[in-house]
């Protein structure tokens, strides 16, 4: 075997060959060898680990797998939506809306209350609804007759009030906070103990917004203006509090509230730290929280001062420009041991956007001794005032009272001519109308930054044949660049538009006409993977990764509503006639909605694992749904003797597939249902009988799609392979493709049965006319 | 351009976190089978283990933002075994109490019912399940990525134990391409499963 070992491959290559990162040629010469060489064989098994214990608990778990009448697989969706559903309200923040507002609350220290609409009664208000939950408790949104206005209500967690030490910190910290108003706080009313349960509980102001720590995770990063303007309106807030001996003590994304419409700043729970911090001291003998956005001196438990907040407004600016914390690790200690040791990366050597100004101040704020920081808030707020304008980001009326009031004490600033043209506004106006103030000239600066020139998407141009070896296929006549990804789900729409979908959650709408952009809809959670429009065109519908099911009004291009129905959906089908919603999530389960009412009308239920296609019969009495496991089911929607949230038993199934069906649609005249899936095939079925009429070797891999046209004569796929083709239903014979060279996940006839339109792997749709 | 230092957040970090509404699905999709099979394996019918399932995620939900992680006291893990056992061993009792009760009196017995190898300790069956899930789970996760001829050449070897050069000829590949899909499938599935357990584990 001499001839065999010199030509063994290095290990480096074989590891190369594991993981698929060989060329073509060489591929098949090293399989070529593996085949021959047992010692080769042998490396592999060992590089593996070999196959023994996994196949062993794969053959087990197949065995094991519990049928599909077993109560097992509707519990697990069940539990899966349940405890996807708490991960909405446990919050701090001040999210807009919660599914189940008593879910895992315990509100039993409310009164009750014969109002309607209303969950019981605190003191004098009226409780409204649980806006989230924090470490400190829950905060409600309630309602204040006597002065006729809503109010968010902080109920400190019953554990926390046990503790004497920290219920007694915990009041004068919160009364502290109340002396102080200013625009960049949330207003603390008062503080309050309710005299049957004995809880203490802060009257808040309540803010429409969201937390700073949901729009990151949201939107993602910031620009450097936006965070710019965090700093700026966050210092200003720190500086009137600091000025009455308040520190905070937990800034971070959290704690941070951003107002709707123009995201001001307000920063809220001052204090509040310390006396949690107390309880947990004592329960695990370890800092509250995580030191993510804690200051060196903090994180190791000595004394602080005001200049550990301007630490963590540092750490939270870095995050928002980021997307990390600066300090990031993988355990409470090891944070610590980086905040303590180790220096972070500037901001401007990460992100070169980033302006030189902005990442030294943050820097600044990193510093690690107190006595190299910026020493006061106010002196922050004056050099991201002075940073903003230069960026021509702010006007120089927009600039803080604190700005003005503190220069003259502020240590090292610049010497320039400070910004200080406000003063005239700023100081002189009461509270009050300094705020309307504020906001108008927040407003002001919002249509600045507006003003400046926007990235526009580039005109769609037709793909270039590049430097391919063979001839794609009929060129496109638009190409339509999304620019957020894969696409995976794309519609026509009436009107001669067209709606794409993509990973990052991006929605496009196009002119097909002109192609051009004409919309760009409020960005979903994660991936959209579908979309659909009602006959009418007056609704659509989409559903993402992380999203709710939402309805989009497509006069306004707005979000109409969202259903209550899991964030996992993964298909979305209106009926024909408009009235009726069908959704498939990953938990098997199909649904068919009145969805204008909300109503779950009949669950289907049979599949296993994820749904990953739905398809009406043109009269809306049949629907077909394909999924992980194998068989296309047909359901006779017609109302039979099953109530609602019952359903019919399938009608039809068709099980030929070998593993994940991923398509499935009627044809025109409902006589006949294609479906497409793992196993590379296209497959055409009677639509009563369920027998195969078709099997057409379709792609190479996966066929992630499937669309009749030419009024049923044709139907389109798209597959693994980078391939569109069109085929003849009656002959199974090939009349039209197209190769993009990525895999294509999406293909679509519109109504006139030649229009054809495919998105996939390369963030593009194309659209063709085709023609025989 | 530098990329900001990536961490491995933990799903027990995540579920604490109490927003993170993906992982509250991660969570379910590999615990759940865990607890209704052991479940099955201690007696349980299906309705009933099916029931006791849910109620085991909904409690860990409802304890989530009290979860301390402390090596001392054990893995997530081993804390979810106990809430489990303690779960079945209340339901098996409360079936001894029902006066009509059909099921087999000795509750605690049954609960403790020896596993195959008792050296392994009275958790091994758990464990067992553990790792026949996160396997199961890699395999849903990962299974996409293939070519349905590398994931047959893959399962019909290494799970159906046939010879790589049988399974060659029904798909049509030489024996050593076999040998190689049957490898890849495995160094990613091997992968996979390491990360599901890295996410579980919390580092010291």
């Amino acid at each position: 075997m001499t001839k065999t070992d010199c030509e063994c491959p290095q290990p480096a290559e074989l590891e190369k060959l594991l993981h698929g990162r060989c060329t073509e040629a060489r591929n098949a010469a090293l399989c070529e060898h593996v085949g021959a060489c047992p010692e080769c064989q042998k490396r592999l098994d060992a590089l593996t680990g070999g196959a023994a214990d996994l196949a062993d608990h794969l053959r087990d778990a197949e065995v094991d797998t519990p049928p599909s009448n077993s109560a097992y697989w509707k519990a697990l969706s069940r539990a899966e939506a349940e405890l996807r559903a708490t991960a909405f309200f446990a919050n701090n923040g001040f999210p807009d809306h919660t599914p189940h507002p008593d879910a895992g609350v315990k509100l039993d220290f409310l009164q009750p209350t014969d109002k309607p609409n209303r969950l019981g009664r605190l003191g004098s208000f009226d409780i409204v609804r649980v806006v989230g939950r924090g470490g400190m408790g829950v905060v409600l949104h309630a309602y204040d007759p006597s002065l006729d206005r809503d109010v968010a209500i902080k109920v400190i967690d019953p554990q926390l009030a046990n503790n004497e030490v920290a219920r007694q910190r915990f009041c004068r910290e919160a009364r502290a906070a109340a002396a102080v108003t200013h625009d960049n706080l949330v207003a603390v009313h008062q503080v309050n103990e309710d005299e049957p349960s004995g809880l203490p509980y802060l009257v808040m102001q309540l803010i429409n917004g969201e937390s700073l720590e949901q729009r990151l995770k949201r939107a993602g990063k910031m620009t450097a203006g936006e965070v710019g303007r965090l700093g700026m309106q966050a210092a200003a807030g720190l500086a009137a509090a600091h000025a009455n001996r308040l520190i905070h003590r937990d800034i971070k994304p959290a704690n941070i509230l951003l107002e709707a419409p123009v995201d001001r700043v307000k920063l809220t729970d001052f204090g509040l730290a310390r006396a949690a911090e107390d309880v947990k001291l004592t329960r695990t003998g370890f800092v509250a929280g995580s030191p993510l956005y804690m200051a060196p001196e903090q994180a190791r438990g000595e004394e602080v001062d005001h200049r550990a907040d301007l630490f963590s407004l540092g750490t939270v600016l870095y995050e928002a420009a980021t997307g990390t914390a600066p300090f990031e690790a993988k355990t409470p200690l090891a944070v610590l041991k980086r905040v303590s040791d180790e220096t972070q990366m500037p901001l401007s050597r990460i992100n070169t956007d980033v302006p030189k100004w902005l990442s030294d101040a943050v820097d600044r704020l990193l510093a690690k001794e107190p006595a190299d920081r910026y020493q006061t808030a106010v002196e922050v707020a004056g050099v991201f005032a002075d940073g903003l304008k230069e960026m021509r980001l702010l006007s120089p009326l927009d600039v803080p009272a604190e700005v003005c009031a503190g220069s003259r004490s502020a240590v090292a600033r610049p010497a320039r001519d400070p910004i200080c043209w406000a003063k005239v506004g700023c100081r002189a106006l009461p509270w009050a109308g300094g705020a309307v103030l504020g906001a108008l000239l927040v407003g002001l600066l919002w249509a600045f930054a507006g003003g400046e020139p926007a990235k526009t998407d580039a005109p769609p141009a037709a793909q270039p044949p590049a430097a391919v070896a063979t001839d794609p296929g009929p060129a496109p006549r638009l190409t339509l660049e999304g620019k957020s990804g894969t696409v995976w789900a794309v519609t026509f729409l009436p009107g001669n538009q067209l709606f794409m979908g993509m990973e990052d959650g991006s929605i496009k709408i196009w002119d097909l006409k002109k192609g051009e952009l004409i919309k760009t809809l409020d960005k979903q959670d994660g991936t959209i993977w579908t979309a659909d429009v009602t006959s009418d065109g007056a609704t659509l519908v989409t559903a993402a990764d992380e999203s709710d099911v939402t309805f989009w009004d497509l006069k306004t291009y707005t979000k109409a509503f969202a259903l209550a129905e899991s964030p996992m959906t993964k298909v979305a089908a209106f009926s024909p006639d408009g009235n009726y919603l069908a959704t498939g999530n990953r938990s098997g389960v199909v649904k068919v909605w009145n969805w204008t009412e909300g109503i779950p009308y009949a669950h289907l239920r049979g599949h296993k694992g994820t749904i990953h296609a739905l398809a009406y019969s043109a009269d809306g009495t049949r629907l077909a749904s394909a999924g992980s496991q194998g068989a296309v089911k047909v359901w006779n929607l017609k109302k039979g003797e099953w109530e609602i949230s019952g359903g019919p038993p399938p009608s039809l199934e068709l099980a030929l597939h070998t593993g994940a069906v991923y398509a499935v649609a009627f044809s025109p005249d409902g006589s006949k249902i294609a479906s497409a899936g793992w196993d590379g095939s296209v497959r055409i079925w009677d639509a009563v009988k369920g027998t195969q009429m078709h099997r057409i070797a379709a792609h190479e891999g996966d066929v992630w799609s499937v669309a009749f046209g030419g009024n049923g004569q044709w139907i389109a796929s798209a597959g693994s392979d980078g391939y569109v083709r069109v085929w003849d239903v009656g002959t199974e014979k090939e009349v039209w493709s197209y190769r993009t060279g990525r895999a294509v996940y999406v293909v679509r006839f519109a109504a006139d049965g030649t229009t054809l339109a495919a998105g996939g792997r390369d963030g593009t749709v194309r659209v063709w006319d085709v023609r025989r | 351009m530098a990329e900001p230092p990536l961490t491995r957040v933990t799903l027990l970090t995540r579920l604490k976190d109490g927003q993170d509404a993906a992982a509250w699905g991660e969570f379910v999709q590999l615990y759940g089978p865990v607890v209704y099979r052991f479940a099955r394996n201690r007696g349980l019918q299906d309705a009933d283990a099916a029931d006791l399932m849910q109620d085991v995620m909904r409690s860990v939900a409802r304890n989530a933002h009290r979860m301390e992680y402390d090596p001392k006291k054990g893995t997530f893990r081993g804390w979810l075994y106990t809430v489990t056992r303690n779960k079945i061993y209340n339901f098996l009792s409360s079936q001894k109490n029902r006066p009509r009760g059909s099921g087999d009196p000795d509750a605690q017995e049954r609960l403790d019912a020896t596993p195959a190898r008792e050296e392994d300790g009275p958790d091994a069956d758990w464990e067992k399940e553990y790792q026949r899930r996160l396997s199961a789970r890699a395999m849903e996760l990962v299974k996409g990525e293939f070519q349905p001829n590398t994931w047959a050449a893959f399962w019909q070897t290494a799970v159906e134990g046939k010879g790589a050069s049988e399974v060659g000829a029904k798909l049509k590949m030489s024996a050593g391409a076999v040998y190689v899909a049957k490898s890849r499938v495995l160094a990613r599935l091997r992968e996979e499963v390491q990360r599901l357990m890295a996410e579980e584990e919390e580092q010291q």
